[in-house]
Order: C-alpha cells, then sequence, then structure tokens
C-alpha cells in the first residue's frame, strides 16, 4: 500500500515538475510526457501494487483456489495451515496472502485456519521445487524439519511446529498427528518430492489427526 | 488464464459471418456519408491517416496500452464525421487486428472505437472554437474516451464470468486505462494542432464546414 501511494506519488510530483519547468505554450506538451514517461517506466510497480490492493478471493468452494486472490488465477499456491494457537508470529490473525517476492497483502480473517499461503508461483513441476520457492520466498519463515524414509520425504515440523505439539500423540503409535498434504483440497496419495504439479496447483500443508 | 473474448472460440463460418458484417459496415458508412464530405474528396487523408493508425498500432503494440488508434479516431469523428469514423474504427481495427490477433474482440473494439469517434463528432463543437482546436478540452475527452474504451471492450468478460466479476475486472484493469489516457493525452498535445492542419490542408475543409452528419442539418 505504501509502495503504491510513493509511486502515485513520485508520478504527480513529477508531472507537476514538468508543466512547471516549460514554459507556457510547451507546459501541456511537456507535463504529457513526463507523465507518460515516468508512468511507464513505474509501470510494472504501480500494476503489481493495483493488483494486490484491489484482488477478491475466490468465492467458489468447487474451485482448487477456493479462498485464494483473484491475483493468483492460473498461478500456483503453497498454503500452511496451523491450529489457532501454534501459528508462527504474526499469522494468527487468519490466514494471510503472500506474494511470490514476499510482501504479505492481504488477510482473511474469516478463514477457518490460521497461517499463510503463499503463491503467485508459475512453471513449477514438482511439489518440492515449489515448496523450496515458497519456503524461500517468505525468508525462511516456514521452513521444513523432515527426514528421509523408505515412502519418500516425511515432514516432521514446519515453522517449528510439530504436530505431537498440538495434538496428543500416543507412544506406540496407536493414535497421533502430522503433517498432511493436499493437492488442489484432495489428499495427495503421493509425497512432495514426487508430486507433479499443474500451471495452477494449490498445496496445502495442514496438521491430520489419525 | 484468459477471461475475455479471447477464450471463446469462433468456428470458421461464424467468423466470417462475422467479419463480412463488419466489411459491410464500413462499406456502407463510407457510401452513406454526407455529401458535403464527399465532394470535397477527403479519401486521400483518410486512407493517410488509417494506414497511419494501423502501423502505429502495430509499432506501438509492445507498449502497453498505449493506442494511436483512439487519438486518430477522435480526429476522424471531429473532422470527417460520423460515418467516416464508424468506418475507420472498422477498416483500422480489422487491419491491424489481422497482424496482431483476430477474433471475437476485434467485434468489441471496432464497437468502442466507433463510439468514441461519434461522440467526438457530436462534441465537435466544444472542440473546435474560433477556428481553432482547443487542445485543453480535446486532451480532457481524450484522457475519458481511454476509460470509456477499455471498459466497452471489458465487456467481453461477460462471454465467460458471471456479472459480479465484472467490476473487480474494471478495477484490476484500473493502471492499464491510466496508461492508455496518459497516450491519448500525450498524442492530443503534440499531434492535434499539425494534423487538424493536414486535414484542413488537404481536404479543403475549413473547421465550419468539417461538420458531423447529424449537425449539418
Amino acid at each position: 500500500m505504501s509502495t503504491l501511494i510513493t509511486t502515485l506519488a513520485v508520478i504527480i510530483i513529477m508531472t507537476v515538475l514538468g508543466y512547471l519547468a516549460a514554459k507556457d505554450e510547451y507546459r501541456l506538451k511537456s507535463a504529457s510526457v513526463v507523465f507518460l514517461v515516468v508512468l511507464l517506466l513505474s509501470f510494472s510497480t504501480l500494476s503489481t501494487e493495483w493488483g494486490r490492493m484491489t484482488s477478491e478471493l475466490v468465492d467458489n468452494d468447487e474451485d482448487p483456489h477456493y479462498g485464494l486472490p483473484h491475483l493468483w488465477d492460473g498461478k500456483q499456491a503453497v498454503c500452511f495451515h496451523f491450529p489457532s494457537d501454534f501459528a508462527p508470529s504474526g499469522l494468527s490473525d487468519g490466514r494471510h496472502h503472500i506474494d511470490y517476492d514476499g510482501t504479505d497483502f492481504k488477510t482473511d480473517d474469516s478463514w477457518n485456519s490460521t497461517g499463510a499461503c503463499v503463491g503467485g508461483f508459475e512453471g513449477y513441476d514438482i511439489g518440492i521445487d515449489l515448496l523450496n520457492a515458497a519456503i524461500t520466498a517468505t525468508g525462511d519463515q516456514f521452513v521444513l524439519n523432515a527426514s528421509e524414509s523408505s515412502f519418500g520425504l516425511f515432514v516432521n515440523t514446519i515453522a517449528g511446529v510439530d504436530p505431537c505439539d498440538t495434538h496428543t500423540c500416543a507412544e506406540d503409535f496407536s493414535s497421533g498427528a502430522y503433517w498432511e498434504l493436499l493437492h488442489n483440497g484432495a489428499y495427495s496419495m503421493l509425497g512432495i518430492s514426487d508430486l507433479p504439479l499443474d500451471s495452477d496447483s494449490v498445496i496445502t500443508w495442514q496438521i491430520a489427526t489419525y | 488464464m484468459l477471461f475475455d473474448a479471447h477464450a471463446v472460440t469462433l468456428s470458421p463460418t461464424e467468423q466470417f459471418l462475422l467479419d463480412a458484417f463488419i466489411v459491410s459496415v464500413a462499406i456502407a458508412s463510407l457510401i452513406f456519408t454526407d455529401n458535403k464530405n464527399k465532394s470535397r474528396h477527403p479519401g486521400l487523408i483518410f486512407v493517410i491517416l488509417a494506414v497511419l493508425a494501423v502501423s502505429g498500432r502495430i509499432l506501438l503494440d509492445p507498449i502497453p496500452n498505449v493506442q494511436p488508434v483512439t487519438f486518430l479516431i477522435i480526429m476522424v469523428g471531429i473532422y470527417f464525421g460520423i460515418s467516416y469514423s464508424i468506418a475507420f474504427a472498422a477498416i483500422v481495427t480489422m487491419s491491424s487486428n489481422v497482424m496482431l490477433e483476430h477474433g471475437l474482440w476485434t467485434n468489441y473494439q471496432i464497437i468502442a472505437w466507433a463510439l468514441v469517434g461519434v461522440l467526438a463528432a457530436l462534441l465537435r463543437s466544444q472542440f473546435i472554437q474560433d477556428e481553432k482546436l482547443n487542445v485543453a478540452k480535446l486532451a480532457v475527452f481524450a484522457g475519458f474516451s481511454a476509460f470509456f474504451f477499455d471498459w466497452i471492450v471489458s465487456l467481453s468478460i461477460l462471454h465467460t464470468v458471471d456479472t459480479s466479476f465484472f467490476l473487480i475486472y474494471l478495477l484490476n484493469g484500473l493502471p492499464f486505462d491510466l496508461l492508455h489516457a496518459a497516450g491519448n493525452i500525450v498524442l492530443v498535445t503534440w499531434f492535434a494542432n499539425p494534423l487538424s492542419q493536414l486535414i484542413t490542408r488537404r481536404t479543403s475543409l475549413t473547421s465550419q464546414e468539417a461538420v458531423p452528419e447529424v449537425a449539418s442539418n
């Protein structure tokens, strides 16, 4: 938001300067050219920030992107859902939406879990690559602790949250909790290392019990 | 993901019928124009403007939403009238879209640019005062035309999504509309007067004579 205001302020100030700096008969010409040039130079920032500010959430619950910003339509995203008492610092007031460059631009406080979705990614073919991109984009806020097993990568903690801290896990493994992987809203039968992605895949990590 | 008319595919027959209709409208507009303009032989300058519009549109295509056609159609509306501006919109859009991309959206662009030309023709007395072009008023109108054109073309989104998404779509497109408006204003401030002189000199039309059809009665 502040970036948007700064960009608009720069455009306006430069245009006014362009108007005042010219002779009377050239003022309109000068101001219009300065306006266009500054607008073109700042257009990438302006349109990105504006898109983030005005983006609404997808309200079709049959869409894998349900609850995510329209800004990410056709793009890939990774969601991390935490029990409300265990969400990382600053993420306990709803589901945050963090763009591919790490900008936290929208929070859905009516979503039924807390945490964050990191999205706006394109071109990832395998789940682990998208996951790593999301972790890197957020400055390792959602760093994984995982171990290799015969079934593939087993996630122990995400952002330091161990499922057995949030639910009671029996020592004999008769009951417990684990980080569950969803792909486009459905339980994934493949591990994150082998998961083939669509161009608009949504990966979700959430704690499940057994 | 494409939301607008790019997501709608027409069959070759549908596309042909639509194209034939557009070409018919363009020809009819040139035939049934008012006698005053025809007698002054504005054909040459009209063709030059159309070539400028097509080449300018293709040349500036890499720059997002800077559209020389909008500026030129405003000038055609002012100096040649309603029917010429409809023909201009159809000819220029069809010709340039053959090289850029042609489809259902072409119709929306033609309708939107034709409406801009018609509006310019109707408001002509506001832009030409004492035989002189009021560049400031024209710049304001050109800026407004950018939003008007973009919003008409945005109606194509209704082929594929619900109306509830339309306002969000318009809102998201505002930076692009602003760029279109800025481009129009630059073209008006720099080129409106020279082009005005060129048109009046080449067509032997005085500003007083070059009137839209509806005003000629």
